[in-house]
């Protein structure tokens, strides 16, 4: 669906590049979590293959367009749900729904289809005539995605689609989004609640200062590796006693309130969990298996999603 | 239908939902017009009654030239402008409205007012009414018929028993009226300089809300996401300027019938549309065309509502200031007048003037509407450059 090929992009007047040779190949029908820190590149990447922004060096390809070439080929494959709420405050739901169907090119006979369409999806159907800013925060941003909806994309790019609103919002748009998906659209989806791109996506994709740094199966990428350590939440840090112990049979990091251990041939799990009971440190938790989409991402970029 | 007119209705939705820009856009001007002409009407009436300069330029220095300014002297209306200038100089001065009218005295004044022929030339200023100018002319004659009866061949006539033939001395003064028409220029009353300054004041001030809501549609992804619908920097810059040349033309509307109905009913003059319906439509369109133009420039331009709303707010009064809105044109220096075409409003204001005041025609307003349309192409060119660079396409 996507085939972005050595992605070189810099702003005007600025010396690091944006987008560092970025390689990036996205199945049709997948739904890929685009994950990075604030200011690695997300949003420029998000742009360009929307065709938002120019680029001089690269390829990208979109449903077999190539984007500089076939803009407009590709763009109607396309649709944004950018971040903010990207639509006209003073116009009820019908009006803003109907004026996007109109620039998306629809004609006047399909336009109350694909208005009851997205409404249905959406959960609108009941405030189609409520003007937009009187709705609530969660409304608004389904609103948002509905827009997004109405050219019925092959490929939705999804900006952040649940800030700032309530739980049940949320789990509504997350819902939407698997339908969505399931019928066919292929989905990138960016957000810093990880916990949300570990329950919707099959795929991820890290970036970080311009460049891919990794990208693959969610669930290859979590348990690649991790089947040698156990992770121990502690309640209280060690003592330099404690430390000693440990270190006469066990190799460890320690973080304030947490340890990893490696499991090797001479030190099985038992052999872990004996020591620390000898040492008599205080667990709160243990996690061995598999890692979280938080930890891989600290792996990766050395730093948090949110800072 | 082109999108660029789903675009433009939604913008009209918009506006007409937008209380305090119908405020801004409608009331306020109404308000101003009121205000103003109602407060300055005497000023302007008393200007209006002020005397009026002319140069004389004795070229004979003959005791009969010298007995036609002690007689053009004599107290009434009309001043005579002593100087020291050239011929060159005070026909300019005259051209250039600064003093109304120039008399020249032929050096042959004698000879030429016992033959009754052309004695003495007046020069008329572009800007002097009508009325005024044929006054003057009027007063001219009455001194040269009187010289010549006095002094030229009038006592001869007189002696034999024939009549003096009017027709013949009408030759003694040939009269250039410098402005083109049947009508000069003329000071303007309270309510033909307030309703054409505040309107055109009015049609500028669209530039705000059409900034602010430009700069919230970039501000919140709205433009974005129209940029991904493949929805080109051109329709989007129409879709904006139907809208808000629909406005400016409900603006006109608005406006005139204040002039022509409310001013009068609440006590002041009548405003006079003057015949050309065709060179109102026309001038009409052309100050909309450089208001709206100018504030998709400036929507460009800046980056922030409150860089829009400052520099729109800031230029229209600056504009309006240097282009007579404020202070009528007729009161400035004449540097201030030569300096005040550089404000669209000149164009505009001046342009209704020629209308409602002048008597003027289509033809007469070509100058005004064209420095106005070529503002508003400059202004588009350099948003559509603006857009396409933000883009970077």
């Amino acid at each position: 669906m996507i085939s972005v090929d050595n992605l070189t992009f810099s702003y005007p007047r600025t010396t690091a590049p944006a987008l560092s040779g970025i390689r990036l190949n996205v199945a049709r029908g997948s739904l890929l979590g685009l994950l990075g820190p604030n200011g690695a590149g997300k949003t420029t990447l998000l742009s360009i293959l929307c065709g938002l922004l120019a680029y001089r060096h690269g390829s990208v390809r979109i449903a077999g367009a190539d984007l500089t070439r076939q803009r407009a080929d590709a763009q109607a494959a396309i649709a944004l749900v950018p971040q903010d709420y990207a639509f006209y405050p003073t116009l009820s739901v019908r009006e803003n729904l109907r004026f996007f169907a109109r620039m998306q090119r629809l004609d006047a006979a399909e336009i109350d289809a694909r208005v009851a369409e997205v409404t249905a999806t959406t959960g609108l159907v009941e405030r189609l005539d409520e003007r937009v800013d009187r709705l609530s925060g969660g409304l608004k941003r389904r609103l948002n995605m509905a827009i997004g909806l109405l050219n019925r994309p092959q490929l939705l790019l999804l900006d952040e689609p649940t800030v700032g609103i309530d739980p049940h919002s949320r789990r509504f748009i997350l819902e939407a989004i698997r339908a969505i998906n399931r019928a066919g659209t292929t989905v990138i989806y960016t957000s810093h609640y990880m916990e949300e791109v570990e329950s919707l996506c099959d795929d991820i994709a890290i970036i970080d200062a311009g460049k891919v740094l990794v990208q693959g199966s969610l669930e290859t990428l979590l348990r690649a590796g991790e089947q040698s350590r156990l992770i121990v939440d502690i309640r209280a840090a060690l003592t330099q006693e404690q430390r000693d112990g440990l270190e006469r049979t066990l190799r460890f990091a320690e973080q304030p309130h947490c340890l990893s251990i490696e499991i090797n041939a001479a030190v099985g799990i038992l052999g872990v969990l004996q020591a620390l009971d000898r040492q008599r440190v205080q667990i709160s938790r243990i996690q061995y298996g598999t890692r979280n989409l938080e930890e891989l991402f600290l792996n990766f970029t050395n730093h948090s999603l949110r800072d | 239908m082109p999108r660029f007119w789903y675009f433009a209705k939604k913008e009209f939705r918009l506006v007409m939902r937008d209380r305090h820009a119908l405020l801004l856009l409608f009331l306020m001007p109404t308000l101003f017009i009121l205000i103003m002409s109602l407060a300055l009407q005497s000023g302007f009436e008393s200007h209006r009654q002020v005397r009026i300069e002319y140069f004389l330029v004795d070229q004979a220095g003959s005791a009969s030239s010298t007995e036609l300014a002690r007689r053009m002297d004599e107290p009434g209306a009309f001043e005579r402008k002593q100087s020291d200038a050239t011929l060159e100089q005070m026909r300019e001065a005259v051209g250039q409205d600064r003093v109304k009218f120039l008399l020249i005295v032929d050096p042959d004044f004698d000879v030429k007012l016992a033959d009754a022929e052309r004695a003495v030339r007046l020069e008329v200023a572009p800007g002097i009414e009508l009325p005024i100018a044929m006054l003057f002319e009027a007063r001219v004659r009455q001194v040269l018929i009187g010289l010549y009866l006095d002094e030229g061949l009038g006592p001869f006539l007189e002696e034999g028993g024939l009549a003096v033939d009017q027709e013949t001395l009408a030759g003694l003064l040939e009269a250039d009226f410098l402005f083109e028409g049947d009508a000069g220029r003329q000071i303007p009353t309270s309510v033909q300089q307030n309703v054409p300054a505040w309107l055109m004041f009015a049609m500028f001030f669209v530039s705000v809300p059409l900034s602010t809501t430009l700069i919230s549609e970039r501000d919140n992804g709205t433009l974005a996401r129209l940029q991904t619908m493949s929805f080109p920097a051109s329709q989007l810059l129409l879709g904006k300027l139907l809208p808000y040349f629909a406005i400016n033309l409900c603006q006109v509307v608005l406006m005139l019938i204040v002039g022509v109905y409310l001013v009068p009913a609440l006590g002041g003059d009548r405003l006079v549309l003057g015949d050309s319906w065709g060179g109102l439509v026309m001038m009409s369109a052309a100050a909309s065309l450089a208001a709206v133009s100018f504030g998709l420039f400036i929507a460009q331009l800046v980056r922030t509502n409150e860089q829009a709303t400052i520099l729109t707010g800031v230029a229209t009064i600056i504009m309006a200031a240097i282009g007579g809105v404020m202070v009528p044109r007729f009161l400035m220096p004449q540097m201030m007048q030569d300096f005040s075409w550089v404000s669209p409003m000149t164009w505009g204001l001046e342009g209704y003037l020629d209308l409602f005041l002048r008597g003027g025609s289509v033809r007469d307003i070509l100058t005004e509407s064209g420095g106005l349309v070529g503002f508003s192409c400059l202004m588009l060119v350099l948003a559509l450059v603006i857009s396409r660079r933000r883009a970077g396409y």
